[in-house]
């Protein structure tokens, strides 16, 4: 469906026609040169080698993802936040922490690690008609749960006890894909807000043009196409076709979530897999260059440096610190430098975590969280000094329970 | 006007009594020294794009320097107009198809068209839809929307079928500061760009619309015959001493003395002031309409008074029994005087001040007017 | 707020260990579902309770006639509701809806509804006007892992069993016949969809199917499957947790997929011996009657 406004976007003056690598079941001469890349205006097909009839409503390619275009740090506010179109569907997304838990005593944000909490809110204007979201839909539940699932598994959640990262989604328009969006949008602010993880966790959705028995390999020769399968449906084409959404981590074939909801035959999930986790790889790929390409904003670059400072010196500090203490011999010290304005450190089954807060403009403050050895079990302690080169004060405090 | 909601629910104020005072004394000044050196009607600098999404007939984004954003959709579905009685009883009234001519029929579709037309909703991280202060701000939004009864006599198609308006505001980050004035230039843009499919069908019959997207034609038209007014906006207005601020930042708002919605819109010309100026140019800056103005209880009200050490809370307790007179003691007591290094303003709002807000911003060289022009460049 | 009781670190080990050398702490074999069993209520249509291993779970099927919803004038609806309470155990409260209980709603409804098991359209009396709204609940009696798969066995044991009164459409009216003046109708099922999951351990190497209580704490991602008789798959979902390969995925599914035919085999049998008494008690009653007389 080639929507009639949908050819202009904010903010964005390229157009793309992605391609996933080709998959095993097709004739090489269905394989295009990938990535091609236009300004401005709709790209006309080449359709010399493709008859009409084998493209798609919106004038796709079986193995063409629709245009994405991303962006990271597009919220002043939140501490990561991103923004993702792919094709018609536009998701916002802002995370908030890793911070204290919210909820108050023992419970919540507490335990030996992170908690990931999602939230999503589908707008009254993104759908074709007005609709207003229920409270308690058990579908945007489960979109939620697979998100908090999978992230879970990919981000480094042990390095932040007690601590919960708010991730909130926002779809501003939908059209098909709409979970993958939705991962792909979660990842984007969460390396934007310095969470550490394993890989990108990308997803993609795939379907096939039949729902019935794959033809037996003989008949594979004059196939028409109609037995194809296709990757990132639009909403018209999940309406119609058998689908599932595959979300990957990283560009190898590890699938962290992959959701089911039509009926097709068993012969044909191997093929759509396939084929949606190519797509995942070309995701991955998008993914990285949209993170290569983010402007570094001012702010962010002092913060780099400040991190980098920190980091020097406080290594130094914290050995000091619990030498102090009594330890018999240097517990290994670890310094997990995270992308962007933490640091983790990681210290002998303690973790610290620093955040460079600027008080007054000099000052930096850097909380503990989470136990130390044993051996230093219920102790309080605190240091003060001074460090990097421009001799910014630094306060440390610890208290563990 | 008593409001339900407050300011403060979502602005707490960290600040020092002596910050509070120095911010206090600076912003009485006259003129006006703001924090960030702005002049008194000065507004930050902001972000705003417009017609952003395509599943919307309009849409728009705002962003505020402070980090609050925002994005409102607008919808616009036809719907049958339930109130089968009016039709019927306006059936009996008009004898042909000419009902909707000019002066008579225009009456008669602020006659037949109704509020329920126009629905607003906001959407506030962390809020559920039903708390106090999205439909507080909701309905402060929809009262401007149909102030005028422009729009939705604009959104009548015959005596059977209207179009139903929706709005839905989502507040994409935390609300920072009061989120009012953002939620309002975001609807703004929003209306300002939106667009109905051209209708084909004509008089009483089922409304039939052309496929052409290109042809459909604006809500808020900016050319030809009903050109000229645009969809409202609310300002927020803070009072210090004598006096006013527009765009009030989060700490002016913590000293804020009273807090003032203003909602405006642009009148659109009326067929006499055309018939007799012909070439009245619509691009001419004429005074803006006041719609509504409320009072809006400031977070200021919740601070705690700084009171020096020496008169610290027993003492305090004192001022009441040693007062001399009784002239004395109601001063005590209302804590005019008490040496205070900051106390909590009162509130209330001098008559005066009613009069100098609503000409900063009604006037033809107003903020209403500033605003509206920057915005229509948006779109 | 009780807590859900958690296994022991040593607990854990000691099942990962065995599991690695293709040994569960049950002595089932890594691909062996636990015995199914399953009863009907003998006076009731639609009422079934079905064991699995210690997990029991009820479903009923209640028939009410309403209006169908605008937007499809020729459906009727079918709703799947599933309660956790603290009959069940102790740490599902009936205030706050557990995710378990959303999401084996959630699980129910979309595999059996957007499968198109039941033909809605079946369902529709008088188009736009009447329809029957079927209603099944399913309710966990005791929750020891496997909750999907005997869900799925007792809604759809439900269904299959349950009877929508007889009807007659005279002139735009709707006759509903009680069950003494006429029989009720047996439903139709186009497919029987059920599900089976698979639970994955020691970082996707291992998948271990229909995991009870203690393997479904100590795993780290599930898999379930739903498949019916034909070969076809009607729903995959594995929500997060821990990733798999590929193709160790696809091999899942398809291990999972068999014993979904396997279970849906096993429990059309039952019905059809379940349909064949009541036949056979109803048609007794009616010869005993004749003797009176």
């Amino acid at each position: 469906m080639i929507d009639e406004r949908g050819d202009r976007c904010p903010g964005c003056t390229k157009w793309y026609w992605y391609q996933s690598a080709s998959h095993t079941f097709t004739d090489s001469s269905r394989t295009q040169s990938s990535s091609q890349h236009l300004h401005s205006s709709r790209m006309p097909l080449d359709t010399s080698s493709y008859t009409l009839s084998q493209l798609r409503l919106d004038g796709r390619r079986w193995n063409e993802l629709r245009r994405i275009h991303a962006q990271i740090s597009t919220h002043a506010a939140a501490d990561g936040s991103s923004y993702l179109e792919m094709g018609n569907t536009k998701v916002v997304c802002t995370v908030t922490g890793p911070a204290e838990g919210r909820r108050a005593g023992g419970q919540g944000g507490g335990g030996d690690v992170l908690d990931v909490r999602v939230e999503i809110g589908l707008a009254g204007f993104s759908g074709v008609e007005r609709r207003r979201q229920v409270r308690g839909d058990k579908r945007i539940f489960e979109m939620a749960h697979t998100i908090t699932e999978s992230l879970n598994r990919t981000l480094l959640t042990n390095l932040f006890p007690r601590s919960t990262l708010s991730i909130s989604l926002h779809v501003l328009s939908q059209d098909g894909s709409l979970l993958a969006a939705l991962i792909n949008a979660a990842t984007l602010a969460c390396v934007d807000a310095g969470v550490p993880m394993k890989d990108y966790l990308v997803a993609c959705t795939a379907g096939c043009m039949s729902a019935g028995a794959p033809p037996p390999p003989q008949v594979k020769a004059d196939d028409d196409g109609s037995n194809d399968p296709i990757l990132d449906l639009t909403a018209l084409e999940e309406q119609e076709l058998p689908f599932l959404t595959v979300a990957t981590v990283g560009a190898e074939d590890k699938v962290a979530a992959l959701v089911i909801e039509s009926r097709f035959h068993a012969g044909r999930l191997d093929e759509m897999l396939a084929v949606g986790v190519d797509g995942c790889k070309r995701v991955k790929e998008l993914v990285d260059e949209v993170m290569n390409m983010a402007p570094k904003s001012r702010a962010s670059v002092r913060r780099a440096q400040l991190t980098r400072t920190i980091t020097d010196a406080f290594a130094v500090k914290l050995r000091d610190l619990i030498w102090s203490r009594g330890a018999t011999a240097t517990p290994p010290i670890r310094l997990a430098l995270v992308a962007r304005p933490r640091v983790a450190l990681h210290c002998s089954g303690g973790i610290f975590r620093l955040i460079p807060v600027p008080v007054g403009g000099c000052a930096c403050r850097a909380l503990a969280v989470g136990r130390l050895d044993a051996r230093l079990k219920g102790a309080h302690w605190q240091g003060f000094g001074t460090m990097g080169s421009d001799g910014r004060a630094v306060a440390i405090e610890g208290g563990f329970t | 006007m008593p409001t339900q909601a407050s300011i403060n629910a979502q602005a707490q104020v960290f600040l020092s009594p002596a910050e509070l005072s120095y911010l206090h004394s600076s912003l009485t000044l006259n003129p006006a020294i703001r924090p960030d050196g702005r002049s008194s009607t000065q507004f930050r600098p902001l972000v705003a794009e417009a017609d952003i999404l395509s599943n919307a007939n309009g849409s728009a984004r705002v962003c505020f320097a402070d980090g609050t954003e925002a994005v409102a959709g607008v919808k616009i579905e036809v719907e049958k107009t339930q109130d089968a009685w009016k039709a019927a009883d306006a059936a009996l009234d008009v004898d042909d198809g000419e009902e909707y001519e000019e002066g008579r029929g225009s009456r008669r579709k602020a006659d037949l068209s109704e509020d329920v037309w126009v629905e607003t909703h906001v959407e506030i991280p962390g809020y559920r839809e039903d708390d106090a202060l999205p439909v507080f701000l909701a309905g402060i939004l929809t009262e401007a929307l149909l102030a005028s009864g422009e729009l939705k006599q604009r959104l009548f198609i015959n005596r059977r079928f209207h179009w139903k308006l929706y709005v839905d505001i989502l507040l994409l980050s935390q609300p920072l500061s009061y989120p009012l004035p953002l939620l309002s230039l975001t609807t703004h843009l929003a209306l300002l760009s939106a667009r109905v499919p051209l209708l084909i069908s004509q008089g009483e019959e089922d409304p039939l619309f052309s496929d052409d997207w290109a042809a459909a034609t604006l809500l808020y038209p900016r050319t030809g015959a009903v050109a000229g007014d645009k969809p409202p906006i609310t300002l927020l207005v803070v009072t210090i001493g004598e006096n006013i601020i527009f765009d009030p930042s989060k700490d002016e708002l913590a000293v804020a003395e009273s807090v003032v919605a203003v909602s405006l819109d642009e009148p659109s010309i009326s067929p006499a002031a055309r018939s007799g100026k012909q070439k009245a140019n619509p691009q001419s800056r004429r005074n803006l309409r006041l719609l509504s103005l409320r009072t809006i209880d400031p977070p200021s009200h919740l601070t705690s008074s700084g009171v020096p050490t020496s008169l610290g809370m027993e003492t305090g307790a004192d001022d009441f029994g040693t007062a001399a007179t009784s002239s004395e003691a109601i001063v005590a007591r209302e804590g005019l005087d008490r040496g205070e290094v900051w106390s909590p303003p009162r509130g209330g709002l001098k008559r005066n001040m009613v009069v100098k807000i609503i000409k900063e911003c009604t006037s033809e060289e107003g903020v209403g007017q500033e605003v509206i022009r920057a915005l229509a460049a948006v779109g | 707020m009780p807590l859900e009781p958690k296994i022991s670190v040593n607990e854990r080990e000691f099942l990962l260990d065995a599991l690695r050398q293709n040994l569960r702490l049950s002595g089932r074999k890594l691909d062996a579902l636990r015995p199914l069993s399953i009863t009907f209520d003998p006076d009731d249509y639609g009422v079934t309770e079905v064991q699995l291993g210690k997990t029991r779970i009820r479903a009923h099927t209640q028939t009410t006639i309403t209006n169908p919803p605008p937007s499809r004038p020729f459906e009727g609806t079918l709703t799947i509701t599933a309660e956790l309470s603290p009959l069940t155990a102790p740490h599902f409260e009936l205030a706050r809806p557990s995710d378990t209980e959303a999401l084996l709603s959630r699980l129910l409804e979309k595999s059996i509804r957007r499968s198109g098991a039941l033909p809605v359209e079946s369902l529709c009396l008088l188009a736009g006007d009447k329809c029957f709204n079927l209603r099944v609940t399913v309710h966990v009696l005791a929750h020891d892992g496997g909750l999907p798969t005997a869900a799925f066995v007792a809604v759809l044991a439900s269904l299959m069993t349950s009877r929508v009164p007889a009807t007659e459409v005279r002139g735009g009216e709707v006759q509903v016949f009680t069950a003494e003046e006429r029989e009720g109708v047996r439903l139709q099922l186009v497919h029987v969809p059920i599900a089976v999951g698979v639970s994955v351990f020691d970082g996707g190497a291992i998948g271990v199917v229909d995991a009870d209580g203690m393997e479904e704490q100590a795993r780290e991602g599930e898999v379930v499957v739903v498949g019916n008789e034909v070969g076809e798959i009607c729903g995959v979902t594995k929500w997060g947790g821990v990733d798999v390969g590929a193709v160790e995925l696809v091999g899942m599914v398809e291990e999972a997929r068999k014993q979904c035919e396997g279970v849906v085999k096993w429990l059309k049998g039952k019905v059809e011996e379940e349909e064949k008494r009541r036949a056979k008690r109803d048609h007794a009653g009616e010869r005993s009657a004749e003797n009176q007389r």
